[in-house]
């Protein structure tokens, strides 16, 4: 029986859902405010990556400048992707396959692009990271940067959406979009905004996933479904919920790794678990858990 | 060997004789080139002869005493070999994963085929005829290798090819080339279960897995190892190497881990590792997926166990990531490969032809697609005429006289390459530099040696 | 000597199964409008089925019957837990189910082959001792009768009173309950149907190229059958046939181009940034595809 060591499983688990809630805290907020999923949000996970190692390691400006400068740029490419793209059909009336489909087309051209433009070799950063040891635990200065990271990420989203007039602004158009307009909150602008949020955010975490595993234009589908758990089991449109449902994800699937081996089965079928927590989600409790946990229920269709 | 301003090749006729692989394959090739352009040039006026072979047989001897002798009579047969019916371009097809994960891998092996031809036809291409490598992507997926295969046979009017590279993509296209009459020589599908269609149309010029995880586990016990955990990636390539070690090694091995490599982050899985407290890792993965392992290896602190790797870990292109190439060098990486010890003639010429041609090193099975694209070309220079039975029937005969940079090419009954020399290599560092180096070898008849 | 009428008759051949793989998806999306991201699974359900069958000697027709059981409780199955939630949730489940068969599959190779699948699968009609390409030929014309056969169960099922229940459902299902019609019934029955018939197509199909791998179940092959449903005209019995030739033809077409032009990009990066740059304009421009609804006229999208 091999033993086991719970707090770096433990741990493990914190770092993977760091990573889940910078992807998914984005797609959370699109998801509410457009009200359709975007199977093409992954794909700023690996632009967010690629434009950071152009700035930090081909004109070489340094990592984190480099990682501040990618977000901006990815959050005005997702805002202008919605313009360009989800606005005219959203204008023209299309429905909610349609931009299922045209958000899944819109992915496969990116990703696409991405690999004609870079894929004849791989990519690393070459930004070093130390490992450390806090007592029977293993990390590494970038491993804690992701937790840091998220923490930061929803410190910041918590203190916008309630503090802030814009935030509120926003959480009202999102919950009743009628009464908004009604009460003189221009969407557009807003809309953009969420864009851009999510489009930063999924740069942050998608550099940080590229530093610790590798940069290659697949590196969003990669948690394309953590990420779809992770915004349905948290309830679409809540970034609290988000960020429990990605912790509670990340340690499914690291202690899920242990059961798995101690079970005999292929650990391949990790990937399985966010699978059924999705399901799951959706069966038992389809409004998520911020329908329990917070008392700012945020309406849903 | 002179270079000119391009980098490119010349060769010089002594230079080229007198290495001993490149040898073997230039007097067979020259050989037969030599007859055909000797019988064919009907564009340099040549004459055309015939040979004739006199063979003795005896038909119901007749008896004729006289004066007490014994007389039989015998028959004498000729045979005629006539000018060359080859086209004026003869294409090699050869299907590879050109884009995706394995594109940058494919990519290098098309290297290896597109030496090949350059050589051949430098050399005055097959009885004058010009050799042409037609290449078409496959993916690594078995509809797509289906598509390439039809492509290439019903739209360019290929009759040999080499490859697919996969074990799942020969099984797919076995059929409707068996159907067609288009052999295949396989650069690197090495799973055991192509074995049942091999011999007559398909071939491959890499011998089983099944042998080669008898080499790594003849290595593995002879280290010392007595906890074992096999890291491999979950396709025909790693589920093969699992399987076949867990079958030679029962106990040993205490952990088995599968990663899908679509999914980027292995931080859990090696931790599991971590948790096992074995004595060395046997590692087989593909270079990307692989290059992230032993980063998250390296900084879970998983450097004082031992590696150990299948022929895809034997890949320059691991030292890409420093991190990823320190590790392999603390974790004394060692492992099996299928070709002939690093140090012949043959591996070593074709290595200095290959970074004259493209500035870099071969890749993976850089040499085996070489081989195989050779070997092709042997078999029709063989067969005379551009049809595809006839060059199947002539590619274990090619094989058998075919000594390339991976080795002598002897094939079974089955198409399998039956020579399974295995190099055992290993990481090293010399100065700045990570390199491999081999420190013994492994065969079917003498087993391991090292040193 | 080149046969590239072979290679087009195969191309054909391949576009006629998959003509009926997006006929099944019309039927359930088209006219009943639910979004099934699983079409793939049943279509592989059926194949392995089938393929299972005939390599251990039972008759065509068993396994086909067969194939087409299996697949159709397969669609009934999923439908407990996927009819009653709503249409974007729908389309995650089906994905997921699809991605868990294939997982399961890899894995598992006593189940079937595992990653290697099952080749030397007999063809049902098999002339090729004949010569190549009269099996060819013979096989076009099966597969053309199969359409034939599965179009007229098609148009007889969506111009039935069955079928102006399916379209009154994926109008307006408040209205339809209103009045009486058990939608979750006629959705399962749906599911059932088009999945049996996704079934059908995947062991014909088996029974075509000879071989099933766990690579029928990536998502690559589901987006590629939605492309030609949405391109064709989800809404119409014929448009899944011209969506398939449409997206073999592009398919097929790049690998043969790119040996007359010389593309600056490599063929097959092109041929999915065309794909989904098709896809894109299609459901912004054209959104009810090429062919148009018969009869009911639809309410514009």
């Amino acid at each position: 029986m091999i033993e086991l060591s719970i707090l770096q499983t433990i741990t493990n688990g914190l770092i993977t859902g760091s990573i889940y809630f910078l992807a998914a805290v984005g797609l959370t907020l699109q998801y509410q405010l457009m009200k359709f999923p975007n199977l093409s949000h992954a794909e700023f996970f690996a632009i967010g990556a690629f434009l950071t190692y152009f700035f930090a390691d081909v004109i070489r400006i340094g990592f984190w400048p480099g990682l501040a400068l990618s977000m901006l740029l990815t959050g005005s490419l997702a805002s202008g992707i919605y313009l360009a793209v989800f606005r005219t059909l959203m204008i023209r009336g299309a429905s909610l396959l349609h931009l299922i489909i045209a958000s899944a087309g819109l992915g496969v051209m990116l990703r696409y692009l991405m690999w004609e433009i870079a894929g004849r070799k791989s990519y690393f950063f070459t930004q070093p990271f130390t490992p450390f040891d806090v007592g029977p635990v293993r990390l590494t200065t970038l491993w804690l940067a992701m937790i840091l990271a998220a923490v930061a990420a929803v410190t910041f989203m918590i203190l916008f959406l309630n503090k802030t007039r814009l935030g509120k602004a926003l959480r009202g158009l999102a919950s009743n979009p009628v009464l908004a307009r009604l009460s003189g909150i221009r969407s557009g602008i807003f809309i953009l905004l969420v864009w851009m949020l999510a489009g930063m955010m999924a740069a942050l975490g998608g550099t940080l996933r590229a530093a610790d595993t590798r940069i290659i234009p697949e590196l969003g589908v990669e948690v394309l479904i953590p990420m779809f758990a992770v915004s349905i089991l948290g309830g679409i449109g809540s970034v609290s919920g988000a960020f429990t449902a990605a912790y509670i994800l990340g340690l499914a699937e690291s202690f899920g790794v242990v059961a798995l081996s101690r079970l005999g089965l292929s650990t391949e079928y990790k990937a399985l678990i966010a699978f059924a927590v999705l399901v799951a989600t959706i069966i038992v409790l389809p409004t998520g858990l911020s329908s329990i946990i917070s008392k700012e229920r945020v309406r849903r269709d | 060997m002179t270079v000119n301003k391009k980098g490119g090749i010349k060769i010089s006729r002594r230079k080229a004789i007198s290495s001993a692989a490149a040898a073997g394959a230039v007097v067979g090739v020259g050989i037969v080139a030599g007859l055909g352009g000797y019988f064919a040039g009907t564009s340099t006026g040549g004459r055309v002869e015939t040979i004739t072979q006199k063979e003795t047989v005896t038909v119901g001897g007749q008896t004729v005493t006289v004066g007490g002798q014994t007389v039989t009579v015998t028959n004498v047969q000729t045979q005629t070999v006539t000018a060359s019916q080859l086209p004026k371009e003869v294409k090699i097809g050869v299907i590879l994963p050109l884009s995706g994960e394995l594109g940058p891998i494919g990519i290098k092996m098309l290297n290896g085929a597109k030496l090949a031809e350059k050589l051949v036809n430098s050399w005055g291409g097959i009885a004058g005829s010009t050799v042409t490598v037609v290449a078409e992507d496959s993916l690594a997926l078995p509809d797509k290798a289906l598509e390439a295969v039809k492509k290439l046979v019903e739209v360019d009017g290929v009759k040999v090819i080499a490859g697919p590279a996969t074990s799942v993509e020969v099984l797919t296209v076995a059929d409707y080339v068996i159907q067609r009459k288009v052999p295949i020589i396989s650069m690197s599908a090495t799973a055991a279960a192509v074995s049942r269609v091999g011999g007559q149309y398909i071939f491959r010029v890499v011998p089983s897995d099944a042998i080669q995880t008898r080499a790594l586990a003849d290595l593995i016990r002879s280290q010392g190892v007595r906890r074992l955990a096999t890291f491999v990636v979950s396709n025909d390539y790693g589920i093969g190497i699992e399987e076949g070690v867990k079958a030679n090694l029962g106990n040993i091995v205490a952990l088995s881990i599968r990663y899908d490599p679509a999914k980027g982050d292995y931080r859990e899985e090696l931790s599991r590792i971590k948790d096992a407290n074995v004595d060395a890792i046997l590692w087989a993965t593909w270079v990307e997926s692989g290059i992230v392992a032993m980063k998250q290896a390296s900084d879970l602190g998983l450097t004082n166990i031992r590696s150990f790797g299948a022929e895809g870990m034997r890949d320059t292109a691991f030292f890409a990531d420093a991190k990823a190439a320190e590790y392999l060098l603390q974790t004394n990486m060692m492992g099996t490969s299928p070709s002939a010890p690093s140090e012949t003639l043959s591996s070593k010429q074709f290595a200095q032809d290959y970074k004259q041609e493209f500035n870099e090193e071969p890749g993976l099975f850089g040499d085996t697609t070489y081989d195989a694209t050779m070997v092709a070309a042997l078999a029709i220079a063989r067969a005379g005429v551009y049809d595809g039975a006839k060059i199947a029937s002539q590619i274990k005969p090619a094989a058998y006289h075919y000594v390339g940079p991976s080795g002598h090419k002897l094939m079974d009954q089955f198409g399998d390459a039956v020579l399974a020399t295995y190099d055992i290599w290993r990481v090293v560092k010399s100065g700045d530099e990570y390199k491999i180096e081999s420190i013994g070898s492994w065969d079917t008849a003498a087993g391991l040696k090292l040193g | 000597m080149t046969n590239i009428d072979l290679f087009i008759l195969d191309g054909l051949i391949t576009a006629g199964y998959f003509a009926i793989l997006a006929l099944s998806l019309n039927i359930e999306y088209g006219y009943s409008g639910l979004i099934d991201f699983g079409k793939a699974a049943f279509f592989a359900l059926g194949a392995y089925t089938s393929a299972i069958l005939t390599t251990n000697g039972f008759p065509a027709p068993l396994a086909v019957l067969m194939a087409m059981a299996v697949a159709g409780l397969g669609g009934l199955a999923i439908s407990i837990p996927a009819i009653r939630v709503r249409s974007d949730y729908l389309a995650i489940i089906t994905l997921v189910f699809a991605e868990t068969i294939r997982v399961i599959l890899k894995n598992e190779s006593w189940l079937a082959g595992g990653v290697l699948g099952i080749r030397g699968i007999p063809p049902m009609i098999d002339l090729r001792s004949i010569s190549y390409d009269t099996h060819l030929i013979g096989q076009a014309v099966f597969v053309l009768i199969l359409f034939t056969i599965f179009a007229t169960a098609g148009w007889l099922l969506t111009n039935s009173p069955f079928g102006r229940i399916l379209r009154a459902i994926r109008e307006d299902e408040l209205a339809s309950s209103v009045y009486g019609k058990n939608n979750t019934a006629a959705k399962a029955v749906v599911f059932g149907v088009a999945s049996a018939m996704a079934g059908a197509a995947g062991s014909f199909y088996s029974q075509y190229v000879g071989f099933v791998s766990p690579d029928l179940l990536i998502l690559a092959i589901t987006l590629q059958i939605w492309i030609m449903s949405i391109l064709g005209g989800p809404a119409t019995i014929l448009g899944g046939l011209a969506g398939a030739l449409l997206v073999t033809s592009i398919s097929r077409g790049t690998r043969i181009l790119k040996d007359f032009l010389n593309l600056p990009l490599d063929a097959n990066n092109l041929m999915f940034i065309l794909t989904g740059a098709l896809l894109v304009l299609v459901v912004t421009f054209k959104p009810t595809g090429i062919l148009k609804e018969g009869r009911v006229r639809s309410v514009r999208r």
